[in-house]
């Protein structure tokens, strides 16, 4: 897989040296590679990415675009230089200028044929033939998320930057822009890099996601791994949601007061440890006998999200069918799915 | 006793000629100087805004220098100052094409330059941060961006406080007559002189700018209307199809 870019290390502060907006961060994104940036607000997704392009000047550390250092301790290379794409939350088009206007602005060093025929390709890549001639005011958001996008790809860049590109947009025409962003990039081939605050949006569209959290990479993997093996508390909560009940490592097994769990990472007996538990491993099962009890239900539309006290006086989340409906104060008996465990020490967050 | 009202006295013997020679010369001063200051302006009013310091230095200097003496003393210092110091050559040329007139361009340009360069400073920096950052990331270098982007946006939505500021210096052109330029007051002046008609002869002054700045606002507004952005000033923004 050849590299893109390489971040080594890199760290950056605002205020003289003040506030750390981020803190050692590497990170290598392949050619062709979907990368989200995933993270609440603050965690410094989007000062990573303008690092990358060129916006800012980083503290520590080394940026490498293509094989060449484009930021370390002695070097910058301006944004203007760096051959990236650049696509903004409030898309940024030139207010002025028309669509096939905007997307010429790239080509601006290309001769008029060359360009031209380019211009024709990136608009049509967009699908967006039609209107080249219209104004961005004349256009509705996902039409001119379209245009930014066709700007950002026309001098085909190493990479294209995206910033928050869904935020902007209604709840439909988001699911169906993430969708044709995503044909879009890949028809492009373009490898790139996206920072968003929607878990959902970083695991639909990403082939690797990166969760930061106060400025730190805590992890970067495939969307399924994030999901079902989190390196870290924050990344178990921030990425779908979790509870955490506390175990103890008996020989081959965790028992905890849901069962018992198998050991599978071979952690020695007599350890305390808190098993990871999502709500859609937990299974509720009608009996009257049982020792839990259902306290809420939340309605979600394709689920019922449920939270169910524990005899212990804990409390875990199962998400259930949206047809299933148990009544709160309901005794009911709680069984999980023990295929797969993650589990962390108490007393911090090494698994 | 009544005033016996004499509007003729406007158009008779030399009088009519002095008002007309008046009124080219407030257009001439006044045209040339907006144009020098929109120059002095759009230059300094950029390089506020500029991301390098050095240049913020030196357009705040300027701007803080000349806006902050009045525009009578600049006058004086132009006209009766400046010239002292100019090399031989320079006070020959002036002396030929009428120190006056030319003392009065400068002082207006680099007193308005200042002002309207506080204009353009507020334009550019309402133009939205992204837009700058768009056009570096597609290739463009600063300079290219500030031409080709923040300048011509910026000059779109300064239209009205460019109007305002734009008759400000038409009006103070009148300021010119104490150096000697024979403009509009100076001859609405020489008319009520010579014939003892102040009240038709100021009255006239008064109407004549009345009209022309009338005519630039109406001008302006026209302007504006055929160059604005609608999603940019008024935020109009189509909603989903």
């Amino acid at each position: 897989m050849t590299e893109v870019i390489r971040l080594e290390g890199v760290s950056k502060r605002y205020g003289g040296g003040g506030i750390a907006a981020i803190q050692e961060i590497s990170l290598v994104v392949g050619k062709g590679e979907i990368v989200a940036l995933l993270g609440p607000s603050g965690c410094g997704k989007t000062t990573t990415l303008r690092l990358i392009a060129g916006f800012e000047v980083p503290d520590g550390g080394s940026i490498e675009i293509g094989g060449r250092i484009v930021a370390n301790e002695r070097i910058f290379v301006p944004a203007e230089r760096r051959g990236v794409g650049m696509v903004f939350q409030d898309y940024a088009l030139f207010p002025h200028l028309t669509a096939r206007e905007n997307v010429a602005f790239g080509l601006h060093n290309w001769d008029a044929e060359r360009s031209g025929k380019r211009i024709e390709e990136a608009l049509d890549l967009v699908g967006l033939s039609e209107l080249e001639g219209r104004y961005s005011y004349e256009l509705s958001g996902g039409q001119q998320q379209r245009v930014a996008l066709a700007r950002a790809l026309a001098p085909s860049p190493q990479v294209v930057l995206l910033d928050e590109p869904f935020s902007n947009l209604d709840a439909d025409m988001r699911a169906q822009m993430r969708q044709d962003v995503h044909r879009i990039l890949r028809q492009a081939g373009t490898t790139a890099i996206f920072v968003t605050h929607d878990q959902e949006e970083a695991l639909m569209i990403a082939d690797r996601v990166g969760v930061l959290n106060q400025g730190r990479l805590e992890q970067i993997d495939q969307p399924d791994v994030i999901y079902h093996t989190p390196a870290t508390r924050f990344v178990a909560r921030f990425v779908g949601s979790a509870d955490f009940i506390p175990g103890l490592v008996q020989g081959e097994g965790i028992v905890t007061e849901l069962g018992t769990f198998p050991n599978q990472q071979g952690l020695p007996s007599g350890q305390a440890v808190e098993v990871m538990i999502r709500p859609d491993d937990i299974e509720l099962v009608a009996d009257l006998a049982g020792e839990a009890t259902v306290v809420t239900r939340h309605f979600r539309g394709s689920d019922n999200l449920y939270c169910v006290q524990l005899p212990s006086g804990r409390t875990v989340h199962s998400s259930q069918g949206s047809t299933r409906i148990v009544e709160s104060g309901a005794r009911i008996a709680v069984k999980t799915d023990p295929t797969h465990v993650v589990c962390f020490y108490e007393d911090d967050t090494t698994r | 006793m009544t005033y016996d009202l004499q509007w003729n006295i406007l158009w008779t013997g030399e009088n009519g000629r002095w008002l007309l020679e008046g009124i080219w010369t407030t257009i001439r001063l006044s045209a040339l100087s907006w144009i020098f200051a929109c120059g002095l302006g759009v230059l300094s009013g950029a390089l506020r805004t500029a991301p390098f310091r050095p240049l913020r230095a030196l357009a705040t200097c300027y701007v803080e220098f000349f806006r902050n003496v009045p525009l009578l003393v600049w006058l004086f210092f132009w006209y009766f100052g400046a010239p002292q110091v100019l090399p031989r050559a320079g006070q020959d040329w002036l002396n030929l094409h009428g120190p006056e007139f030319w003392s009065a361009v400068v002082a207006l340009s680099v007193y308005h330059g200042a002002r309207m360069s506080e204009v353009i400073r507020a334009g550019i920096q309402s133009v939205p941060k992204t837009l700058f950052e768009a056009s570096v990331a597609t290739g463009l270098s600063v300079g290219q961006a500030y031409r080709l982007i923040l300048i011509p946006i910026a000059l779109r939505l300064i239209i009205p406080p460019a109007t305002n500021e734009s008759l400000n210096l038409l009006k103070n052109s009148s300021l010119a007559l104490t150096i000697g330029v024979a403009e509009l007051t100076f001859m609405t002046r020489q008319v009520e002189t010579y014939t003892a008609r102040a009240f038709e002869a100021l009255t006239a002054g008064t109407l004549i700018y009345l009209v022309l700045c009338l005519t630039i606002a109406s001008v302006m507004a026209q302007v504006e209307r055929a160059l604005r952005i609608p999603g940019l000033i008024a935020r109009g923004v189509r909603s989903e199809s």
